[in-house]
């Protein structure tokens, strides 16, 4: 009995600790890390994208046509003209649903959801 | 012989779409490549050449905005045509669907060209909403059926979604053209 005893609380423990580092794993940070959004025919991909602060965000224009990632709220932010093949990046600061659209093809349309 | 026939109609049917006027003897039997490829750099400077136009003479800032798209993006497809052609060996030739198209451009910018202010606007964006109509549906039922060389192809396919966002901000601008009357 005092044994069973012994085995159940620590493995109880186990789990408590295990329940925590989770837990600090989830609410804590973590390093930045970079995000990349392909702009292909005529479309960001993802369309949406779930960043932290502090993460850097890199659009890469596979399209023969050149592209923006633009804000269509506050803050603002863009990327400016980004040709065939090359890439622009914004490392948003602030939590919050952000909007963004190509200047030259307003139809195409993505936003960035930093948690 | 019936897709053949059935082709021919297919061009005849576009041609005379494409440029008002053209009689159905002249619609060609089918295209080559160095036709598609002639086609393809025609198109885009037509596009180009009402877009330097509406550049300078648009009174609405968002019409101005998209004649300089026009101008960025039909310059970028075509020299994409240009240098793949120079790459495949392909000398553009010269073909009934590129008059027709010039033929039309040259009408559209009779009628736009002495327009002012809001009319002027009004005209080019009606203009480019049915252009861009009239090369997508070429696109879909001529010219990428119609091209053998897999190069070509690819490129016509991979600037369809340009010419489709470009009707659809030309009709976005053409809603709020006809809003703020």
């Amino acid at each position: 009995m005092p044994a069973r005893s012994f085995l159940v609380a620590l493995v109880a423990i186990g789990v408590i600790g295990a329940g925590s580092a989770a837990a600090a794993g989830r609410s804590g940070p973590r390093p930045p890390r970079t995000h990349t959004v392909e702009m292909s025919g005529m479309e960001f991909h993802p369309a949406t994208l779930e960043v932290q602060p502090g993460d850097t965000v890199v659009w890469i224009n596979r399209d023969i046509v050149p592209h923006t990632a633009t804000a269509t709220g506050k803050p603002a932010w863009d990327t400016g003209p980004i040709l065939q093949g090359k890439s622009g990046r914004y490392v948003p600061k602030h939590r919050g649903a952000f909007p963004y659209a190509c200047t030259f093809h307003p139809v195409m349309l993505g936003k960035l959801m930093v948690k | 012989m019936v897709r053949s026939s059935t082709r021919s109609l297919l061009l005849a049917v576009l041609t005379a779409g494409l440029a008002t006027g053209l009689s159905a003897q002249a619609a060609p039997q089918d295209l080559s490549d160095p036709q598609v490829a002639h086609v393809a750099v025609t198109a885009n400077d037509i596009d180009i050449e009402l877009a330097k136009l509406a550049q300078h003479r648009a009174s609405s800032r968002d019409v101005k905005q998209f004649a300089s798209t026009m101008v960025t993006d039909h310059s970028a497809v075509k020299a994409q045509a240009i240098a793949l052609a120079t790459k495949l060996g392909v000398t553009p030739e010269d073909n009934a669907v590129s008059q027709s198209l010039l033929k039309g451009a040259a009408e559209a910018r009779a009628t736009i060209e002495p327009l002012k202010g809001k009319a002027f606007d009004k005209a080019y964006i009606d203009r480019e909403v049915g252009y861009h109509q009239a090369v997508i549906d070429a696109l879909d039922n001529l010219l990428i059926p119609t091209t053998e060389n897999a190069d070509l192809k690819k490129l016509l396919v991979d600037v369809r979604p340009a010419f489709i966002a470009h009707l659809e901000h030309a009709k976005k601008i053409q809603g709020s053209l006809l809003a703020s009357k």
